[in-house]
């Protein structure tokens, strides 16, 4: 068999005409083309409805429906029959609003206090603070609180001066002090 | 095999050496668009050769010339389809194949045998038994074999009309020519 003259008709292949000439009988011999219609009618694009949007947009509202409703059914005072019940255990002592249904407007919390400015004033020295608690203290204390105090700031007194002096020990500083006042004795 | 990777990556096809716009197919479809029907005739010209060889390997050949008829017809009212005007080869060829499906969807198969007893003289009996074999073969080789031999067409020239590769229409060439041969007793 040759190849190429199966492929582009090069060369000669006795088997290959053979059949050729037989098949030829079949061959296309119509050159006129099919009769048309008079108009030409050139149709716009179809716009294609598409039915899986649709169906998916009617079961995400349908779910939605059904979830609101079960949602408003399973609160009890909106069911018919535990509505009853719920009035008959409750009726005494509570009183049993009234729901205005799942598409209504949906009662909102109360709005969120807003939170207060803090002004911030720039500290004050230790002296005026100081004049500040004394003078507070003054006017407030009783005698007894004011002798409790008084006693207080005493220990307090004693306390540092004790501090003092085991810091003055500390640095090597205690025998220049207590002999100071020795010598001058 | 090299060659091939290569044009893959390239993302081109081997029958693309113009681009499909330029063909003078795609220039006849913006005529026939336009509402040309000498465009049209230029075009069934074209193409009927292939679209009859297509029908012919899977119908009856009484039903080959109506069927050819339709199909041009189809293709004309779907024009606006038609994305590429380049590639109305292979899609007629689709078109094609899908009306010959039709057809037997249609009628029944036993229409194939009253085309048979019609035959008279020996040479038709003996064509119609090697169109037979040619049918039986599977639809890759039975539609090839059929433009070549048949139509008389090269196989450049069923690549370029049915869009297919040249590679894949020589392979399915030698393969059937081979099977026919085998049916049809004829030593390789």
């Amino acid at each position: 068999m040759n190849d190429e003259y199966l492929w582009n008709k090069t060369g000669t292949d006795a088997e290959i005409e053979g059949l050729e000439n037989e098949l030829k009988a079949f061959r296309f011999s119509a050159d006129q083309p099919p009769g048309l219609p008079a108009r030409i009618e050139v149709l716009p694009e179809k716009r294609t409805f598409n039915f899986f949007k649709l169906g998916f947009a009617v079961a995400f509202a349908a779910a939605v429906v059904v979830a609101m409703t079960l949602i408003w059914l399973r609160t009890p005072v909106n069911h018919p029959e535990k509505r009853s019940e719920f009035v008959k255990n409750n009726s005494e002592n509570v009183a049993v609003p009234i729901s205005p249904g799942p598409f209504s407007t949906p009662i909102m919390d109360p709005p969120m206090p807003k939170p207060k400015v803090i002004n911030f004033k720039p500290p004050t020295t230790n002296a005026t603070r100081a004049v500040k608690i004394t003078a507070k203290k003054e006017e407030k204390l009783t005698p007894e609180e004011k002798h409790a105090y008084d006693q207080l700031m005493t220990a307090l007194a004693i306390t540092s001066n004790e501090l003092k002096l085991v810091k003055d020990k500390i640095n090597g500083r205690d025998v220049e002090r207590t002999a100071a006042p020795d010598r001058q004795k | 095999m090299t060659s091939d990777l290569f044009f893959l990556a390239r993302g081109e096809t081997k029958t693309a050496a113009a681009p499909l716009f330029t063909r003078p197919e795609a220039l006849l479809v913006d005529r026939v668009r336009t509402g040309d029907k000498e465009a049209f005739g230029e075009l069934y010209r074209m193409f009927a050769p292939m679209v009859h060889g297509i029908i012919l390997a899977r119908v009856p050949r009484d039903e080959v010339d109506d069927i050819v008829q339709e199909v041009f017809i189809s293709a004309y009212k779907n024009l606006q389809t038609l994305r590429e005007n380049g590639a109305v080869g292979g899609w007629l060829a689709t078109i094609a194949r899908n009306q010959a499906a039709d057809f037997f969807r249609r009628v029944k198969q036993t229409e194939e045998l009253s085309e048979n007893t019609q035959l008279d003289d020996g040479s038709k009996t003996k064509a119609h038994e090697i169109l037979a074999t040619i049918r039986s073969c599977p639809d890759a080789y039975k539609e090839t074999l059929v433009l070549r031999l048949v139509e008389g067409m090269t196989g450049p020239e069923i690549a370029e009309r049915t869009g297919l590769t040249p590679e894949s229409v020589r392979v399915n060439l030698h393969r059937g020519m081979k099977l026919l041969r085998q049916k049809l007793g004829i030593e390789v």
